[in-house]
């Protein structure tokens, strides 16, 4: 007797789908207790590592924050000059030179340096001065304030015997454990900094309508006319200053291993969940499922918590940096610190389906 | 249609070998010894790879012959495995769709609700695994394992976990439902109503199939097919 060998039918889309679908309803509604033990305990590491990557990236990008607080659409710097806050002086005369080779742009002369305040405060400052701000008088962060025991907008400012006035504070412009930074008016700060006057140290660039198609050409026009300088749009500026120092590769560590830590949290949270769920797999799998079958189940099953713990993560690392601001007034949680927590997650989910598609599986009884 | 299905060749203590041979309709029972060799029989039964030498055969079908991808296909259309059971947190209903979909066999889940129905359950269909008996969970997951129409059931300590007389009852199910689906039923296990209900009673070999004492050339020669008869034919050997 010949067995006539019927392969079973081609399952069609509804076959695939349907085990994971039954599965995850079944979890969702009859198991949703442990989903949410789950996701919560995942998540709320997932939220400290972002808190943590959000608290380094800022403590990274703290270089660029003046650059970024003048928010000018290009920058004309001393070629010597490494990064925006430790610039080679230029001087006044060559911004005829710039303005002739960017027609219809606006300058402004920015100069920054290191100040100290007088006592009792004794604290070291960075003065940054720029055209288009308060003539006199400076304004800072408010955590900056905070640091340096200024409460009050109003109150007098000394520095190196001169009495100025501190006129407001704000937030966005905190900077890590490095000096608080106070912005005036340039003519106020060169003074106050010694600089030789007819010097400044940086030129920022204004365009009317933004920074127009070929700004390259125009700033490669300003260093053909002038050697000795450096002009390069906002971005390079940002960039330059970012990666400014030796210790910029500190924090670029700590984002790596706390990028790993969020990934890891999520990676253990999915597979401590996939782990209670062989027994179904084990099940499924002596039901007839195929290997394709099982690996969307395992996917559907490993996507609920990385999924909900990176919503709650997301929900949650707001709030922490909100309650955190005051212990670390430079930390700020940007949409790339969102984006690379969802990449994150994104590498999470084949890494924690690898690792679960080789657990064996439980041994099943009726 | 019914298939007998034979493995081989089998070494047994007093120095006969010969094939074990599985007849539909009929319940075996794989008895005696320590019980690990008939989990392993099992497995090869279900077409996990079997030792070097040894054969596995299903109506005219060397299934040791096929490649994994067909024989994972003659599994999924011909094999069902009790211990497949029921998932925590279905509803006997919610199996039936499942169990179709997982065979990619839309009649399984008319098949699964027919069996559900020959055995009582009917209308425990909303009840999930923990709100059944004992012998409720092993009857329906007898049900389920039915529904894809296998011609070889496989069943490993079927009535492990059950009181004696759920076992008892279910024990001689296990024979009625061998009978009435056609399906060869092999079942791991001493316990003493499994022996009872069995129709075959198959001993424990003295090695696994084709290790130690197996003739291979022997084996080579020996038609691994023959017409469907109960249990192991070929050495004479009796049955418990």
């Amino acid at each position: 007797m010949v067995l006539p060998f019927a392969p079973p039918g081609k399952a069609s889309l509804a076959d695939w789908l349907m085990p994971s679908l039954l599965l995850l309803r079944g979890l969702l509604l009859r198991d949703a207790r442990a989903l949410a033990g789950v996701v919560l305990a995942s998540g709320l590491v997932a939220t400290a590592a972002l808190a943590l990557l959000a608290s380094l990236s800022s403590l990274r990008a703290a270089g660029a924050i003046a650059p970024r607080a003048l928010a000018a659409d290009a920058w004309v710097s001393a070629r010597a000059t490494a990064c925006f806050t430790a610039p080679v002086p230029l001087a006044e005369a060559d911004l005829a030179a710039i303005a002739a080779a960017l027609p219809g742009a606006s300058l402004r002369r920015v100069v920054v340096g290191p100040a100290r305040l007088d006592p009792p405060a004794s604290a070291r400052v960075a003065l940054l001065g720029a055209d288009g701000l308060h003539a006199t008088g400076f304004f800072a962060d408010r955590g900056s304030l905070a640091r340096l025991g200024l409460s009050q907008p109003g109150a007098p400012l000394r520095l190196g015997g001169h009495v100025t006035v501190l006129r407001s504070a704000t937030t966005g412009l905190a900077t890590p454990p490095g000096p608080p930074l106070l912005l005036g008016g340039f003519e106020e700060a060169r003074a106050l900094l010694g600089l030789a006057p007819a010097t400044l140290h940086h030129v920022a660039i204004d365009f009317p309508a933004g920074p127009p198609a070929d700004l390259a050409q125009r700033l490669a026009r300003v260093e053909a006319r002038l050697p000795h300088v450096i002009a390069r749009p906002q971005a390079a500026m940002l960039a330059a200053s970012r990666g400014c120092g030796p210790r910029a590769a500190v924090p670029l560590l700590a984002c790596v291993v706390t990028a790993l830590l969020l990934g890891g949290a999520l990676v253990v949270g999915a597979l401590g969940w996939a782990g209670r769920q062989a027994r179904d797999l084990a099940r499924l799998a002596l039901h007839g499922a195929s290997a394709g079958q099982l690996r969307l189940v395992r996917l559907a099953l490993i996507s609920l918590p990385v999924a909900g713990g990176l919503v709650v993560a997301l929900l949650l690392a707001p709030l922490l940096m909100g309650r955190l601001q005051p212990l670390l007034p430079w930390a700020a949680l940007a949409s790339a610190d969102l984006l690379a927590a969802l990449a994150i997650a994104l590498c999470a989910l084949p890494i924690a389906l690898g690792i679960a598609g080789r657990t064996p599986d439980a041994a099943v009884r009726p | 249609m019914s298939w007998p299905v034979a493995l081989g060749p089998i070494a047994w203590p007093d120095g006969a070998s010969g094939i074990a041979r599985f007849a539909p309709g009929r319940l075996a029972c794989l008895a005696g010894g320590a019980q690990g060799w008939a989990s392993a029989w099992l497995d090869w039964l279900g077409g996990a790879p079997a030792p070097a030498g040894a054969h596995l055969a299903h109506g005219g079908l060397d299934v040791t012959a096929l490649d994994a991808q067909a024989r994972a296909q003659w599994r999924r259309r011909h094999v069902a495995r009790l211990e497949a059971g029921l998932l925590e947190r279905l509803t006997l209903a919610e199996h039936l769709p499942l169990v179709a979909a997982l065979r990619a066999d839309p009649a399984a889940r008319r098949h699964g609700g027919v069996w559900l129905d020959r055995l009582g359950l009917a209308d425990r269909l909303d009840a999930r695994p923990h709100q059944l008996s004992p012998l409720d969970r092993a009857r329906a997951a007898l049900a389920l394992a039915l529904a894809g129409r296998p011609t070889l059931l496989l069943a490993d300590q079927p009535t492990a976990g059950l009181p004696a007389r759920a076992a008892w009852t279910f024990a001689w199910l296990l024979a009625q439902v061998a009978e009435a689906s056609g399906a060869a039923v092999v079942a791991a296990g001493t316990c003493p109503a499994l022996l009872a209900a069995a129709d075959d009673r198959i001993p424990a070999p003295a090695t696994a199939p084709a290790a130690g004492d197996a003739q291979p050339a022997q084996a080579a020669r020996s038609p691994l097919v023959s017409a469907a008869g109960a249990g192991f034919l070929s050495s004479g050997h009796p049955f418990c």
